[in-house]
């Protein structure tokens, strides 16, 4: 018989708890699997796939989606089935054309805010997108964590299944080749970028 | 490019290649020492690569820009959650279906009770989970020597991933004999006797207990133990409880189970009552259960920090003992020989086993930061403690100082009457690997890697040296210094176990590309993989192994 009110294994995240989860970590899985994916209708189709798994992953009682979970823990769960998901959707990308009903820049746009600049920071973003899409997805992927989510370079060697010293060497390689794709760009003229 | 992206016409230098592939690590504390100061030599007299770190210092400024909160259209949680929503929409429709195609005689029969856990008392548990040290050392050694001559092909490996899969694999092939859902995650190490395979992690409180040859479970009950495994011996599995009163007042119990059924031996309540009490170590040797814990009257009273010792057949208190530490907020070390108990916190304190007696207390290492579950060792009369600021060695009959080794560095292993830790290079600590003699303390060897590299911890067995580093790991000779082999298996790893010179680890560097997590076996002469075993479900970081005889 179990004793009462003894020490019990952790209890899964409450449908509560999980919706502020998901309240609070959205917007950043979002830009990221954006800044993977490059598409509006397949990032909010992985978004909604990502937290399908945690939510099955709470159901199963999964760390660290439980009570008392920690915060930071919760969010680099996220983050590596984010980055599967969105590596997994990249390679079947290869072999299937896809076209979004979007156009990039033109969805973003509208959610940009007003600035004197305006005109340069589209350009600006625009050759960013470019260059972006001229690396490999997992160096982007490392970018994106590192540089934009602030994850460590061995948080995101946990999140991306190699050794904080491969994470270290991607994203040197990283920051030279978007370097050098964006200087391409910045000079090149400009056009709707396309992945 | 606008603004501050403009580039600088400065022509690079002969020697800027070899910073090229330094400079985007610059603003990220992912430099080494050596590196960022030949760096910063050279960006003082370089034009070129001053413009080229501030071009990289842009670039990450315009991704932020770039994906910044704002920067994409706003989402709504309905939105995000569609797919669960829909999928709980599903779900209710077919319960609703199957209850109205069954005629219900019993009223949610077989629904079990929920269990309700205060949200105090599941973070007094986390709590009291993180605060809980086993001292096994005796009884690992035990193991190790019993199974250093074993062929390969008669042991096996066990081994848990954070996602709770339990793997027993052949020592000899990698290959998996079977593999078993532990239930929990963040498996601990597994921990083997008489033929039964116990895994439990901390944060779950659950133990598991598995048949060794199939993997079948055998039972599985709430119990606390350290993150690095259940605390079993003699077939007798020791671990604790927490409860909490209808005044919210908190009682840790100690508990003794049959390792082979489960069924609960005895139960005891440990320090008085109301207290906030924290477990901070447990070791059992000789048939009595040793228990340090941390008391607070609550709720702001001052803590106390008791010394139990129980009767290990039926749980009876044999004595209770105060330490006089002022602050027991922190871990312990604890050991015990055949006369005394030694308990370091900021001193070393040495009880009589017999009725708990203070027999003496000596000044620890200077600059105590918190004693690590292994700081004390004990070996041929001499009590080793390892902290922060070093290893001290007292004599164990009166605690008289012997010898400090104050170089700072926390990795302790200690074989055939020596003492091998690791020293401070240029005040980064952890540096350097040394072998002290055990009885003087005088430096035997020193080893200092031509690239730093920072070893913790360190395994000593069949001739080596072993430290585990960021890169890999690196073998020494351990009588000599003189370095075996390095190899890139086992970075930023658990402690291998060395047996029947092999070498057996849990870590990164699995696969034949050294590039994935898993279980590998190497040579412990060359350092060369016998086999691995990677492991890929999910985020799989595995557990330090267990190798134990079929």
């Amino acid at each position: 018989m179990p004793e009462p009110n003894c020490l019990a294994p952790p209890q899964p995240l409450t449908r509560a708890a999980f919706t502020t989860l998901v309240e609070r970590s959205q917007g950043d899985l979002h830009r990221f699997l954006y800044g993977l994916l490059g598409h509006p209708e397949q990032t909010r189709d992985l978004l909604q796939d990502t937290f399908y798994d945690a939510w099955r992953a709470v159901q199963r009682g999964a760390a660290p989606l439980v009570m008392g979970g920690a915060p930071e823990e919760m969010r680099r769960w996220l983050f590596h089935v984010a980055h599967d998901r969105a590596m997994m959707a990249l390679r079947r990308r290869r072999l299937i054309s896809w076209v979004s009903l979007d156009e990039r820049v033109a969805v973003e746009d509208a959610a940009l805010p007003s600035r004197a600049s305006f005109e340069d920071q589209i350009a600006e973003h625009a050759a960013l997108d470019v260059a972006l899409a001229a690396l490999r997805p997992k160096d982007v992927s490392c970018l994106l964590l590192i540089v934009v989510q602030g994850f460590t370079a061995a948080e995101t060697a946990q999140m991306l299944g190699d050794s904080p010293q491969a994470v270290a060497k991607r994203f040197s390689r990283a920051k030279r080749r978007l370097l050098d794709a964006y200087r391409a760009q910045a000079e090149a003229p400009q056009e709707p970028p396309r992945r | 490019m606008t603004t501050s992206g403009s580039f600088s016409d400065a022509r690079p230098g002969p020697a800027c290649a070899a910073f090229e592939p330094l400079l985007p690590l610059a603003s990220h504390g992912l430099l080494k020492p050596a590196e960022e100061r030949r760096l910063q030599a050279h960006l003082a007299d370089c034009a070129h690569c001053r413009a080229e770190l501030a071009a990289y210092d842009w670039l990450e400024a315009a991704l932020r820009q770039r994906f910044e909160p704002g920067a994409l259209a706003p989402l709504q949680t309905e939105e995000s959650m569609h797919k669960i929503t829909q999928e709980l929409d599903r779900e209710s429709r077919a319960e609703q279906q199957r209850e109205a195609s069954v005629t219900r005689l019993h009223p949610r029969a077989g629904v079990r009770p929920r269990r309700v856990v205060s949200w105090v008392g599941a973070m007094a548990a986390v709590l009291v989970i993180a605060l809980l040290t086993t001292a096994l050392v005796a009884s690992r050694l035990k193991l190790t020597n019993n199974t250093s001559a074993v062929p390969l092909a008669q042991l096996t490996v066990y081994g848990t991933s954070d996602l709770g899969t339990l793997r027993a694999l052949r020592a000899d092939t990698g290959q998996v004999i079977w593999q078993a859902q532990t239930g929990t995650t963040s498996g601990g190490k597994p921990v083997v006797d008489h033929g039964i395979v116990y895994v439990g992690a901390g944060s779950s409180g659950q133990v598991s207990a598995f048949r060794s040859s199939n993997g079948s479970l055998l039972w599985s009950a709430p119990l606390g133990v350290t993150d690095r495994g259940p605390l079993v011996v003699g077939g007798v599995v020791y671990g604790y409880s927490l409860t909490t009163d209808a005044a919210g007042n908190q009682t840790i119990f100690v508990k003794a189970l049959r390792g082979s059924d489960g069924t609960q031996l005895w139960k005891t309540p440990v320090g008085s009552t109301p207290v906030a009490p924290g477990l901070l170590g447990e070791f059992v040797s000789d048939g009595v259960v040793y228990v340090a814990v941390a008391e607070s009257a609550l709720p702001t009273g001052p803590t106390q920090f008791f010394l139990y010792a129980y009767q290990a057949s039926d749980g009876h208190l044999l004595w209770r003992s105060q330490v006089t530490h002022p602050d027991s907020g922190s871990k312990i070390g604890l050991a015990v020989d055949q006369q005394r108990v030694y308990v370091y916190v900021d001193r070393v304190y040495a009880y009589s086993r017999s009725d708990g007696s203070l027999l003496w207390n000596s000044q620890g290492p200077s600059a105590y930061l918190g004693a690590d579950p292994n700081s004390v060792s004990l070996q041929q009369g001499i009590v080793y403690v390892a902290a922060a600021a070093g290893v001290s060695a007292y004599q164990t009959s009166d605690g008289h100082l012997l010898w400090q080794f104050a170089e700072q560095g926390q990795a302790i292993s200690i074989a055939n009457g020596v003492v091998y830790t690791t020293a401070q290079v240029s005040r980064a600590p952890g540096r350097a690997m040394v072998a002290l003699d055990g009885k003087t303390g005088k430096l035997l060897w020193r080893y200092e890697p031509a690239q730093p590299a920072t070893f913790f911890p360190l395994v000593v067995g069949a001739g080596i040296v072993v430290g585990v580093t960021q890169q890999g790991m690196v073998a020494l000779d351990a009588a000599t210094g003189t370095p075996r082999w390095q190899t890139p298996v086992g970075s930023n790893g658990n402690a291998p176990v060395i047996l029947s010179d092999t070498l057996f680890v849990g870590a990164f560097g699995a696969g034949p590309q050294h590039d994935s997590w898993g279980y590998t076996a190497l040579s412990a002469s060359n350092g060369k993989p016998l086999w691995s075993t990677p492991i890929t479900e999910g985020m799989t970081f595995p557990s330090a192994l267990t190798v134990a005889p079929r």
